[in-house]
């Protein structure tokens, strides 16, 4: 993605540099016409400015959403973590399919964990989220990022987890308001603390919750999943930074 | 308008433009660094070289140092094919960025810290590391244009750090360095502390402000208060910024128990509360909990005491006076003198603006849970400290008592809802509550 420098520093100068020659030469009666002219070359300066500046908000925006939406897991607030998305609004989780909108999101993940709100005596859920890649349009008005989740997850006395995946997510900004639009969670694995993750068998890291089974999903998964030991790369929606080029190794 | 008045806006403008710029340009460094550690992931090593300006050097722990693009690419290229080979594992974990932009926004600095997972040849590890990172800005295209990655430590899965550390490969022979290595050092249970590229962001000297011609006073022209009411928005942007950069140094600092250091974030008035220890009041107190407490300073052999700052969302006053943190720290602690622990520890912290200057206000810091390495939190626990768990005692009682995992705390949120702008519910009552109880009592009795 190419960023500007302060090119368009030069060019607001050389808009005004004339008006100011201008002004200075010209009679009075004639000022005001030229002032209004430097006015409005420094209100679309302002303008300009403005719309880069809700480009850096964006990128706040959208970290604020997700870690925000990582902190309500945490703790079992899935009302709180529904409302991060927009009305139509999606989440997949591993091979558990597409689930669309808020209350039919809110409810997953209400399912998922148990059933009740907040967590149970010994459930941890830390939903560790970490590393935004970030990509807001040029307009302000939509992003995508992708993000790294470290899960440490388990039951007291019964079993405890490490879950490693990796998120590509969608956002938008509706009445100057940012939700999320899409929450893609590729997991690689998820591997008992025990025996870590070198000693998983080929599709014993990732299987279908019982949630996905009970309460179905809107759609299947989209992709055909190959978690560890497989190598499989989520797709990157963002270009290279640097070559602006797609990033291959796609699926 | 008058000649002053416009040159007075165009130098004002000209100065938030390159304000903004330079905060793009931390989004633009954070997106390059962690698309690198994104592609290393996964064995892309001609998309991750592709990262580097063309007479970039890298250097990683004691590999010594690979000059160019396609040099850096055949390095990256030793850990095995395109697109790692099945059953491969190679997960970086890359955050708590201190970014430097330079003044001119030309180049910029940045210290980051990695944590890694790798799976070769059926056996699993661990490691952890620090960047010293220097970029470009290439035509307006940020580019690495130097990476330095300092290994801490890299151990065997099922033994963990202490026990099981696997010492740093030498250079390679197949694939000998351009220059051998820069700094010479071990990694655990060796103690190395990585030179910061940043002074101490309280103490240390400030960024220089811009001197620029004064505007009119609010209300009396309305181009100059759209210039002023821009100026602020970008000010929040810098705000926010500033406080990452005290609470990532914060973690840094804790790392390699620069306690003199972790101290001067604070000032006199400022409070400190970790786990169930109970309030220590002022910067001297803060220097105690720690010196006192923690052990001596500076990093010590066989000991490593990580407390990476992850996660945050920082939220700053509209007036820019003060701001919040909601943060995480995950914690790698141990030594082969005390026990050796995964921690994960909230954070709901304030910061304040002291004479243009943002500083810790009250560190505030309930655990989650800690768990010995060798058990896991399904096994081992470790409960919440208190006042007298160990010295010095606290000035005050804790303000909130809590149990930590496998009990539930829910730390109130300083944030409302970013979509609904409404407060989280209180929690609900019944959580944390009964599973079934009757079998930990069993069992525990």
């Amino acid at each position: 993605m190419r960023h500007s420098t302060l090119a368009s520093t030069g060019l607001l100068r050389a808009a005004l540099a004339p008006i100011k020659i201008a002004a200075l030469a010209a009679p009075a009666f004639l000022l005001a016409p030229q002032a209004a002219h430097a006015q409005s070359a420094i209100d679309q300066e302002i303008d300009a400015l403005t719309t880069r500046v809700e480009v850096l908000e964006g990128n706040r925006a959208v970290k604020k959403l997700q870690r925000a939406f990582g902190f309500y897991v945490d703790r079992g607030l899935w009302g709180e973590a529904a409302d991060l998305f927009a009305d139509n609004g999606t989440i997949e989780i591993g091979l558990d399919g597409v689930y669309v909108g808020k209350d039919r999101i809110e409810e997953y993940l209400r399912r998922l964990h148990g059933g009740q709100e907040g967590l149970i005596y010994g459930q941890l859920n830390e939903w560790v989220t970490l590393q935004p890649a970030i990509s807001v349009a040029a307009d302000g008005r939509s992003a995508t990022a992708r993000w790294r989740d470290n899960g440490m997850l388990g039951q007291y006395k019964e079993h405890a987890e490490w879950r490693d995946g990796i998120y590509e997510n969608t956002y938008v900004k509706e009445d100057g308001i940012w939700k999320i639009q899409s929450l893609h969670l590729y997991v690689n694995f998820l591997a008992p603390f025990e025996e870590g993750w070198a000693r998983l068998e080929p599709g014993e890291g990732l299987k279908p919750s019982e949630t996905s089974k009970s309460f179905p999903p809107d759609r299947g998964p989209s992709v055909n999943y190959k978690p560890f030991p497989d190598v499989q790369i989520p797709p990157f929606q963002a270009p290279n930074p640097v070559t602006g080029q797609p990033v291959k190794g796609a699926m | 308008m008058s000649e002053h008045l416009l040159d007075a806006l165009e130098a004002h403008l000209d100065s938030i433009e390159l304000r903004i710029a330079r905060q793009a340009s931390h989004e633009a460094i954070e997106r390059l660094q962690r698309s690198y550690c994104y592609f290393i992931d996964k064995g892309l090593w001609t998309a991750a070289s592709d990262l580097f300006a063309d007479d970039a050097t890298g250097e990683w722990g004691q590999s010594g140092v690979y000059r160019g693009k396609e040099r850096i690419r055949s390095y990256l290229a030793l850990r095995g094919p395109e697109g790692l080979g099945q059953g491969e594992l190679n997960t970086h974990i890359t955050c708590q960025a201190i970014i430097t932009v330079a003044d001119d926004n030309m180049s910029a600095k940045a210290r980051w810290r990695s944590d890694n997972m790798h799976c070769t040849d059926g056996t699993g590890s661990w490691s952890e590391g620090t960047y010293e990172n220097i970029y470009v800005n290439d035509g307006g295209v940020w580019k690495i244009a130097s990476m330095h990655y300092y290994v801490t430590l890299i151990c065997d899965y099922d033994k963990g750090w202490i026990a099981g550390d696997i010492p740093m490969d030498p250079p390679s022979e197949t694939l000998p360095p351009d220059a051998p290595p820069t700094e010479v050092y071990e990694s655990l249970p060796g103690a190395y502390l990585p030179a910061y590229h940043y002074p101490n962001p309280v103490t240390g000297e400030q960024p220089k402000k811009p001197d620029l011609p004064e505007l009119p006073e609010s209300g009396e022209d309305t181009l100059a208060d759209a210039v002023a009411a821009l100026s602020t928005r970008v000010e929040r942007l810098e705000d926010q910024r500033a406080c990452e950069k005290l609470q990532r140094s914060y973690g840094f600092y804790v790392d390699k128990a620069m306690w003199n250091d972790v101290s001067d974030l604070f000032v006199d008035d400022s409070t400190l509360e970790i786990g169930g220890r109970g309030v220590f009041l002022g910067k001297k107190r803060v220097l105690e909990y720690m010196g006192i407490g923690l052990g001596p300073t500076g990093p010590q052999r066989e000991q490593v005491i990580n407390h990476q700052q992850f996660q945050g969302i920082v939220t700053v006053a509209e007036d820019g006076k003060t701001a919040r943190g909601r943060w995480r720290a995950f914690v790698i602690g141990g030594s082969s003198w005390a026990p050796v622990n995964w921690g994960d520890c909230l954070y709901e912290n304030h910061y304040k603006k002291v004479d243009g200057v943002w500083v810790m206000d009250k560190l505030h810091a309930p655990f989650t849970m800690y768990t010995l390495y060798t058990d896991g939190w399904h096994k081992a626990t470790t409960p919440n400290t208190r006042p007298e768990s160990f010295p010095p005692p606290p000035d005050l009682a804790p303000t909130v008592v809590y149990l930590t995992y496998p009990n539930y705390y829910c730390e109130p949120f300083h944030y409302p809802n970013p979509v609904t702008g409404k407060e989280a519910p209180p929690p609900n009552p019944a959580a944390g509550g009964v599973a079934n109880m009757a079998d930990f009592a069993s069992e525990e009795s």
